[in-house]
């Protein structure tokens, strides 16, 4: 039976309908519902990523742990497959800029006369207050094992762990002459020898001090008492780097850092396996637990999974992160919530009317934390490993303005073997660490097309020129940060810390936390260009000893003063409440005076004791909103009420300390035309910084004034309006009075 | 007394208009400068406002010009260099002397002569240094939503808002100005009437009144 007409007709319509589908789906993929792939999948999809395969534990000689009962070495076990000691020299997390030291005082990049790397370990920051004295120094403050029990909670190990200052394994030095391991660490990274003053090699008779032989800090240790003891290596082992600390699911970070904070160095990697079940701790010792490990040694435990390194991972050392299982009941603020304690940072997708905080107004802050957190990005997607070959991207720097492509990259294989762990970095005011790398990270606008979102925001292209995303996109913040840290008069070995963002009330034991509106700075970024983006300001007060070789005065010498003097009665150890605790103290009002403090150091030693007061700024990048929580009101920036202008606390200060001379510290980017105007209250002396972003070149519209011209301006308009009115005074009466003769003529 | 024709029916348009658009430009300009101040307009409304008003001010100057170039009219803006000064100084005296006693104004304006010496020589400034000076700084603050880079060259917004800012003023003072000296007819709404109607109301002068109207038109 042949087809109707209407048949054919109708096929006809159905086929062409059916090919232009097609078409378009060939065309438009991202257009078509069933091409694309939701998010829910996506995240499944990870959850499904490729395990590891098992991994035989080894101890540093190779041998297998279950057999020689050694210390997990991660170098030997990951060395297996990966090139670990081509990673351990390609991670500036491993050696902290170690490699390059430089005499203090010789770099004029540096921000402190005693600053002896760019960043890491010899970049002094008052936040981490005791420092690893450099080869030869007088009166030295922390050894390197020292250091590495006092501040290796947020370092992961390698090649400063490993070799300090010096070129050899401490292991190895340890077993040769003092003098010679001496020698050899008293030459700089550029192979120049560093030279002794007189003072540095003269034996010193103050508190603390060693005598007779030079300060060498891989060898010696502090710690235990005033003189510096040798401290040995061999049987604490050294710090190697902790490859578990990042790419296990669930490290356990904490027995690390007991471990790292015991002295015992070679077991922290060991008991970072803590929480997978294959070892298992007896008082201070570890064991390994056969039933996790296969015939062949290798670990079959289903915790033990190697992973990339999730935000999780990372926020053991960088920033308060909450996974998506985790209820944020209490914000426990340490040290290690690097960029929470500083910035005020969570990282997470939750909502932040979600958590248990008491945050104010919380109910109507239905917003995650960070938006990206939301967005299932983690830290490596932006700063990623610079060998990557799929994130790879050559720097603008030096590269030929015609090539839009670089095809050169490594394959997977090559990557997996030697994967670099320099990984991107931005360009920020508070790193300065491998500054080589500084401005490789994947920024807003490589991600996002601002031109393409912004079609409402009027003079486009001066705002996305003159303003960091971030300035608009991060509103405020919701966590507490420092406001100030004043190591003028420690207590405990412990600074105290003003905080912003939180209140605490006298009737509740609950504090509210407020949040905070970031101060917008000016600064100059790598490309020469001036931007304003916000900044937290952190306040920070400590001694220095001047003179020839200036340095920070040793937490130990303050504390011999100040054992002398009547404790502070107002002084409280913690803040504890259910909502956020942190073991640091906030600042009660001291009754030391800085100019008694000042006469009590000098009488412990201390040359020419100077009260310092600095002014940290910290770039938030982190904490983002939703593109409709963004600043978009015109009034907010353009008006005699400008953020812009917004003054910002910089904490509560003494009369008759130093806050008067503040100084933004040097090297933040900050430029050095932009000068602090600080405003000072004698009834409650605190110090405001107020933004003056004209200084710096600025010129905002509804806020920025040339008071010359308006003030000429106005006086001319007030002289046509003076003119006037004398010239109508001279119109008026003249005509009255004629008005009057002309009567008398009637 | 006799009506004569002052100004043509796009004299009139094109003044009022321009007057429209110069005093919205000082107010959103003044919104822009002091925003967030009581009695102003939104920031947002007034750039936008102040950007379009700015255009049709230049676009009606350039038709306003293009209209006195052809007509000749333009003739009538430039000063003769012949007696400027002691018919300039006549006409201060009246300003200042003059009109308080009744003397008659020394100029009869007519169609061909709308102009004393005193607004020759301020128009002549005002369209050839404040207008050019508020219009290309003006231009070069709007040019600069499409590139920022200009402000290299010009030493940012910053200078360029401070001569825009200190033209705005003078501006509003010669407005001011303007409107009072136009209350110096014979009544003090003859000016504003004949700019609406363009007919002003001449009387026949009187034997000296002729005298003096006769000089200047020599002069």
């Amino acid at each position: 039976m042949g087809m109707t007409k209407t048949n054919r007709v109708w096929r006809v319509v159905r086929n062409t309908v059916a090919v232009a589908a097609l078409l378009f789906m060939e065309r438009f993929p991202e257009r078509c519902i069933l091409a694309t792939e939701s998010p829910q999948s996506k995240a499944q999809q990870n959850l499904t990523e490729v395990t590891h395969r098992p991994v035989p534990l080894l101890d540093a000689n190779g041998r297998n742990v279950i057999a020689s009962g050694q210390p997990v070495s991660a170098e030997r076990t990951c060395g297996a497959c990966h090139d670990t000691q081509y990673i351990s020299d390609h991670c500036y997390h491993a050696d902290l800029g170690i490699r390059r030291w430089f005499r203090p005082g010789q770099s004029e990049h540096a921000a402190h006369a005693w600053d002896y790397t760019s960043g890491g370990v010899g970049g002094w920051k008052p936040f981490f207050y005791q420092r690893l004295s450099p080869p030869g120094e007088s009166k030295p403050d922390l050894g390197l094992a020292d250091w590495l029990r006092t501040y290796g909670f947020r370092y992961v190990g390698g090649r400063l762990g490993q070799f300090g200052f010096g070129k050899e394994p401490l292991t190895k030095r340890g077993e040769s002459s003092q003098e010679q391991a001496a020698a050899a660490s008293d030459t700089a990274a550029d192979g120049t020898q560093v030279e002794k003053s007189a003072s540095e090699t003269t034996a010193s008779a103050m508190p603390g001090s060693h005598s007779g032989l030079t300060w060498d800090p891989d060898l010696m240790s502090t710690l235990s008492g005033n003189q510096p003891v040798r401290w040995d290596w061999r049987s604490s082992g050294t710090l190697e780097m902790n490859c578990f600390v990042c790419h296990l699911h669930s490290p356990d970070n904490t027995a690390r850092v007991e471990e790292i904070k015991a002295g015992r160095f070679a077991w922290a990697v060991t008991a970072t396996l803590a929480r997978t079940g294959a070892v298992i701790r007896k008082g201070t010792q570890w064991e390994y637990n056969k039933q996790a490990f296969d015939e062949r040694g290798a670990v079959v435990a289903q915790s033990f999974r190697i992973e990339r390194p999730t935000a999780e991972q990372c926020g053991q050392c960088h920033e308060k992160v909450v996974g998506p299982h985790e209820q944020l009941s209490c914000l426990e603020i340490s040290w290690s919530d690097w960029s929470t304690i500083t910035k005020g940072q969570v990282f997470s997708a939750q909502r932040i009317s979600d958590s248990e905080l008491n945050i104010a107004g919380k109910k109507n802050l239905i917003r995650p934390w960070d938006i990206h957190a939301a967005s299932l990005l983690d830290c490596r997607h932006c700063h990623f490993s610079l060998d990557n070959p799929a994130l790879f991207e050559p720097p603008a720097r030096g590269r030929p303005k015609h090539l839009r492509f670089e095809p050169r990259r490594l394959s997977f294989a090559e990557y997996l073997e030697r994967p670099s762990h320099q990984f991107a970095k931005g360009d920020t005011a508070q790193g300065k660490i491998a500054p080589e790398f500084t401005g490789t990270m994947r920024t807003c606008r490589d991600c996002h097309d601002a031109t393409e979102a912004h079609e409402w925001l009027p003079f486009r292209a001066v705002h996305l020129a003159r303003l960091e995303c971030e300035t608009c996109h991060i509103p405020a913040v919701y966590a507490p940060a420092l406001e100030a840290i004043d190591w003028s008069a420690p207590a405990d070995g412990q600074p105290f810390l003003q905080w912003r963002g939180v209140t605490w009330s006298s009737s509740t034991t609950v504090p509210v936390i407020t949040g905070f509106r970031p101060v917008i700075l000016p600064r100059r970024a790598m490309d020469g260009e001036i931007t304003l983006g916000p900044y937290n300001l952190v306040r920070a007060s400590y001694w220095v000893e001047a003179g020839a070789s200036p340095r920070p005065v040793r937490l130990r010498d303050l504390e011999a003063i100040l054992s002398r003097l009547p404790r502070n009665p107002e002084s409280k150890s913690g803040e504890s409440s259910p909502v956020f605790s942190t073991s640091y103290r906030r600042r009660l009002p001291s009754r030391y005076s800085t100019t008694e403090l000042a006469t009590q150091l000098k009488n412990v030693g201390v040359t020419s004791p100077e009260h310092v007061v600095e002014i940290w700024p910290f770039g938030i990048h982190h904490g983002v909103a939703p593109a409709r929580l963004a600043i978009r009101q015109c009034e907010t920036c353009h008006s005699s009420r400008s953020l812009l202008g917004q003054a910002f606390s910089l904490g509560n200060v003494q009369d008759d300390d130093n806050s008067r001379g503040a100084r933004i510290v040097p090297g933040s980017g900050i430029p050095e035309a932009y000068r602090l105007e600080i405003s000072w209250s004698s009834d409650n002396p605190a110090l405001i910084l107020t933004p003056n972003p004209e200084k710096a070149g600025f010129y905002i519209l509804g806020k920025s004034r040339h008071n010359w011209v308006d003030w000429l301006g106005f006086f001319a308009f007030l002289g046509v309006v003076l003119t006037i009115g004398v010239h109508t005074s001279f119109r008026v009466f003249p005509s009255l009075s004629l008005l009057k003769s002309f009567r008398r003529q009637d | 007394m006799q009506k004569e024709l002052i100004y043509t029916l796009y004299e009139r348009f094109w003044h009022w208009f321009q007057a429209v658009m110069i005093l919205t430009l000082l107010f959103t300009g003044f919104s822009v400068h002091y925003s967030g101040s009581a009695g102003v307009i939104p920031f947002a409304t007034a750039v936008r406002l102040h950007n379009v008003v700015g255009w049709l001010l230049v676009i009606n100057a350039f038709l306003g010009f293009f209209y006195y170039l052809t007509t000749g009219t333009l003739r009538q803006l430039i000063p003769e260099p012949r007696e400027l000064h002691i018919l300039a100084w006549r006409q201060l005296r009246y300003y200042l002397y003059g009109m308080f006693h009744g003397e008659p104004h020394p100029l009869q304006r007519s169609r061909q002569r709308r102009l004393n010496p005193l607004q020759q020589i301020t128009y002549l400034a005002i369209l050839n240094i404040l207008l050019p000076v508020q219009v290309v700084t003006g231009v070069a603050l709007w040019f600069m939503q499409y590139s920022p880079e200009l402000m290299h060259f010009v030493g940012g917004i910053g200078n360029l808002a401070a001569v825009h800012m200190l033209g705005a003023w003078f501006f509003g003072a010669f407005v001011l100005a303007h409107i009072y000296l136009a209350t110096t007819g014979p009544t003090p709404w003859a000016h504003f009437v004949t700019m609406i109607t363009g007919y002003e109301v001449i009387e026949e002068p009187s034997a000296g009144e002729a005298t003096s109207v006769q000089q200047n038109e020599i002069a």
